[in-house]
């Protein structure tokens, strides 16, 4: 009996040990994961990286632009002007 | 002056783009859409977004801007001024309807002398964009001040000669009338209220003086304006009517004449500033009915002002009919404004400046 006791517990034990004996080496060290990053990581390359939301607002200008620097655009897309005849008379 | 073609009106110079101006985005100031359908793009388009003038110019030019709201070209009181006066209180309504279709095109934003020309004359940038410090005179000034200043000062009035301060000077709106005075109103009503600025002794300031070869400046000063003597004949106009086209839906005038006069009146504006007691009249384009097509009898007080209404002709010469000689004046009566001369139904509104006895030949 005492035997069957001894087993039990040991066997316990190894599977509580075998539970918590990973637990630590599974957590982020947090020195490791918010450490800035090094200058050398940052240096910058010979052509700038484009910024996402920075692009998007270069092409909303140049859409504008585009158009209202191109006279034959600007002729192409003109609004029709229907001209009333002309009712009033004399000076203003 | 031409209209421009509609491309002309909305390119866009290279030289914009290297301006202090132009270093802002299109969206920043006109608002719009991103898109590459026109019609998309310029929903919520802001065309000119100086008319909040305070806020957007107002950021970096608050000096100009901080009294531009009140100025007479911003806010046209003076047209306020003689319509309240002519009117009472309950015909507002109607006539602030025909005014907002018919006069309020008159208004006047930073943008409509800096960087387009007013849309009274067809709209359209006036140099692709950049900002003219200086508005050009004929595509801002006289664009909008043309049937009378404009001609008189450019001599487009056939048989007059143009004001010799552009003949001869080369002179445009700003050497005289300077931007404070055109950003600032100073607080008046009309714009014959207030300090007289520009005056002319501004630059000649020897009139009137010891130094003063002319005799008669000193003789006359403050009994005349200035123009009494050395204007010509000018512009008067009959009795505007406004109403919509039945047929077209747009807004439309008419004037019933066109004349040229010169007739010295009584001053009915004498101040501190404007003490003198003649002055150049002219009639102004104006009747009981003008309005009569948003309601009857609107302007229920016409007599109230007078129809012949002080001036300034824009036509100054240094030799004139007047400066020939006394007797040029003195006992002509074909100079002054005589009763005579006015319409019957218009006596009662002109008491103030017609004059009832002419100055005696020497």
């Amino acid at each position: 009996m005492k035997r069957k006791v001894f087993s039990l517990v040991w066997i316990g034990m190894l599977l509580l040990s075998a539970c918590t004996s990973n637990t630590p080496e599974a957590t982020p060290q947090p020195a490791a994961n918010t450490a800035p990053p090094t200058v050398e990581a940052a240096a910058p390359t010979t052509a700038p990286t484009p910024v996402p939301a920075e692009s998007t607002a270069a092409s909303v200008e140049d859409r504008c632009v585009t158009c209202h620097t191109d006279k034959q655009r600007l002729t192409d897309t003109a609004a029709i002007e229907e001209i009333a005849e002309e009712e009033s008379e004399g000076v203003g | 002056m031409a209209p421009l073609e509609p491309w002309e009106k909305n390119i866009i110079s290279e030289e914009f783009f290297g301006s202090v101006h132009g270093q802002a985005g299109c969206s920043d100031c006109h608002g719009g859409q991103q898109s590459e359908d026109k019609e998309t793009a310029h929903t919520g388009l802001i065309a000119d977004p100086s008319t909040d003038s305070q806020k957007l110019c107002g950021a970096c030019h608050a000096e100009q801007t901080a009294e531009f709201p009140n100025s007479l070209h911003a806010s046209l009181a003076g047209y306020w001024t003689v319509l309240d006066a002519r009117s009472t209180p309950e015909n507002h309504p109607k006539i602030e309807e025909g005014f907002n279709n018919h006069c309020a095109s008159c208004h006047t934003t930073c943008g409509d002398c800096h960087i387009a020309q007013p849309d009274s004359v067809g709209g359209g940038l006036l140099n692709g964009h950049m900002m003219e410090k200086t508005p050009p005179m004929t595509r801002t000034c006289t664009a909008c001040h043309g049937s009378r200043v404009g001609n008189e000062y450019l001599g487009k009035n056939e048989e007059y000669p143009g004001d010799v301060h552009f003949r001869q000077g080369r002179m445009n709106c700003v050497a005289c009338h300077q931007g404070v005075d055109l950003h600032n109103s100073q607080g008046v009503d009309h714009r014959y209220a207030g300090e007289q600025q520009p005056r002319c002794e501004n630059c000649h300031a020897q009139v009137g003086t010891a130094d003063d070869s002319v005799a008669q400046h000193a003789i006359h000063a403050g009994q005349l304006s200035c123009q009494v003597c050395h204007s010509i004949s000018y512009s008067s106009c009959d009795s505007c009517h406004v109403a919509i086209s039945d047929t077209t839906g747009q807004p439309y005038r008419k004037t019933a004449a066109t004349y040229f006069t010169f007739l010295i009146g009584l001053n009915p504006r004498q101040s501190e500033e404007r003490p003198y007691k003649y002055v150049p009249v002219r009639h102004i384009p104006t009747d009981p009915d003008t309005f009569a097509y948003y309601g009857d009898n609107l302007l229920s007080n016409f007599d109230a002002l007078p129809t012949w209404a002080y001036t300034t002709p824009h036509n100054i010469q240094r030799n004139t009919p007047q400066t020939e000689s006394c007797n040029s004046c003195h006992g002509n009566a074909d100079l002054f404004l005589t009763a005579d001369k006015v319409k019957p139904e218009e006596l009662n509104a002109n008491q103030p400046v017609i004059v009832p006895e002419v100055p005696a030949a020497k």
